[in-house]
């Protein structure tokens, strides 16, 4: 039996990082990265052992900090950026972010304390859709087709795509009575079977048959001398 | 086309009849009227409504009537149902996101959200207009100035400061109101160490008789 353990639970690298910054009473401008990377790894450490996935963010995270450490190890250059800046960036645009976000949701609450002559909210009033009002345009859209066929004397869509389901010749349920109709009189070689087909649709149709009836127990596959054969496993009715 | 003698009434009235926030130039277009007299006008009748149920005020660059916020509660048992239209949590991180960082890429929703796919809540505040894509990145719209009762996106640190302050009171009034059973606690505790202290004198006294 595995305890899962639920210790603070982050929703990101970020939080967690200004988490732990927080804790060390660390100044987001002068980061200590050799400090904080370590908090992090052992943070993610102490998750892992207690079954807390840790995301590829979190991964990604530790990446840059270990980063920006081994970059922090070469003799400054005086022109060159410091590598924290990009990192202390996002921190304080996240920082900035979550303190926003519960003033935003009071000046909601403000606002809504104001009414005005008509609150115009016609996204929340429009009705949703049903399968009916799918049904209604698509018939809709049948009937302009099949016009727009007759008027100019073209072809028109409708008409293609007629064309092109009439291509489907075979269909599972006739395929399955050819099975079974072959199979009142003798048991069938497969290879010989699928050979004198004219078709790879044929093929691919039947196959499927096959397979149907074969999950109906109604066929079963026999190898006799190496020859795989279709045999019907039930009794013929008639 | 209009007979009688302009003035203040008809901004009045324009004001209370219009379903969307009038600019200056607006009514003053309307009235046929030059924008320094309207928006006179306009100084005064604000200041007129100061204490009335109903107030004047600046709402994405134009001028609107709205009830006053002090009576909020009885209009909400009047018209509870208009008041559907709300934000979820994922919403609102995006708009403040969108709002403060603006323009605003999908990847820096995402990232700030600490969230794989952050579409769904983006689609649902275009479909309500309150954000509208741009080739940099997602932009606030107008109507979104309107939903927090902002009057120019400039404003927006003012407002949220506005908001911090109602956030405080509020925090604080809960803290009082702690602060308040902690007083009587103490009151409690005192009354409870007045009836212990009679026996504290007496332990003193052996004990200092016992050095002695």
């Amino acid at each position: 039996m595995e305890y899962i353990i639920k210790t603070d639970n982050f929703e990101g690298p970020f939080e967690l990082l200004l988490d732990l910054i927080k804790k060390r009473q660390m100044d987001i401008y002068d980061l200590h990265i050799s400090q904080i990377t370590r908090d992090y790894m052992d943070k993610l450490k102490e998750m892992n052992e207690n079954s807390i996935e840790v995301t590829s963010d979190f991964m990604e995270m530790a990446s840059v900090l270990l980063e920006i450490k081994s970059k922090l190890l070469i003799p400054v250059e005086p022109d060159k950026e410091d590598p924290r800046n990009e990192l202390v960036k996002q921190l304080l645009d996240y920082q900035e972010y979550k303190e926003s976000l519960e003033k935003m949701r009071e000046l909601k609450k403000i606002e809504q304390k104001h009414f005005k002559r008509q609150r115009t909210e016609k996204l929340t009033k429009k009705k949703t859709g049903t399968l009916a009002d799918i049904i209604k345009i698509y018939q809709k859209m049948l009937n302009r087709k099949s016009k727009v066929q007759t008027e100019d004397g073209r072809e028109s869509p409708l008409e293609r795509l007629k064309k092109e389901l009439a291509r489907f010749k075979y269909t599972m349920e006739e395929q399955m009575e050819f099975l079974k109709e072959q199979l009142e009189h003798d048991r069938i070689v497969v290879e010989d079977f699928f050979g004198n087909m004219r078709d790879k649709e044929e093929m691919i149709v039947t196959f499927g048959a096959l397979l149907e009836l074969i999950k109906l127990q109604y066929i079963t596959i026999v190898e006799d001398d190496e020859v795989l054969m279709i045999e019907r496993k039930v009794e013929s009715n008639d | 086309m209009i007979e009688n003698q302009i003035d203040k009434k008809h901004v009045e009235a324009l004001l209370f009849v219009a379903k969307e926030p009038l600019t200056i130039q607006d009514i003053a277009k309307h009235l046929k009227e030059d924008e320094r007299v309207v928006l006179r006008w306009i100084t005064e009748l604000e200041y007129e409504y100061k204490e009335r149920g109903i107030l004047i005020r600046k709402v994405a660059g134009g001028f609107e009537m709205v009830s006053s916020p002090e009576c909020h509660e009885a209009i909400e048992a009047l018209v509870p149902k208009e008041y559907i239209n709300d934000l979820s949590n994922a919403q609102l991180q995006t708009i403040t996101i969108v709002a403060l960082f603006q323009p605003a890429t999908r990847a820096t929703i995402g990232q700030m959200r600490e969230v794989k796919n952050p579409d769904e809540a983006i689609q649902r505040l275009v479909e309500k207009q309150l954000i509208k894509q741009t080739e940099k990145g997602y932009v606030t719209t107008d109507h979104f100035l309107k939903f927090f009762g902002i009057n120019d996106l400039k404003e927006l640190p003012k407002a949220l400061e506005k908001a911090n302050t109602e956030l405080a009171n509020k925090t604080k009034k809960k803290e009082n109101s702690e602060e308040d059973d902690e007083a009587l606690e103490s009151i409690s505790d005192l009354l409870g160490e007045a009836n212990d202290n009679p026996k504290e004198p007496t332990d003193e006294v052996s004990s200092d008789s016992l050095h002695m």
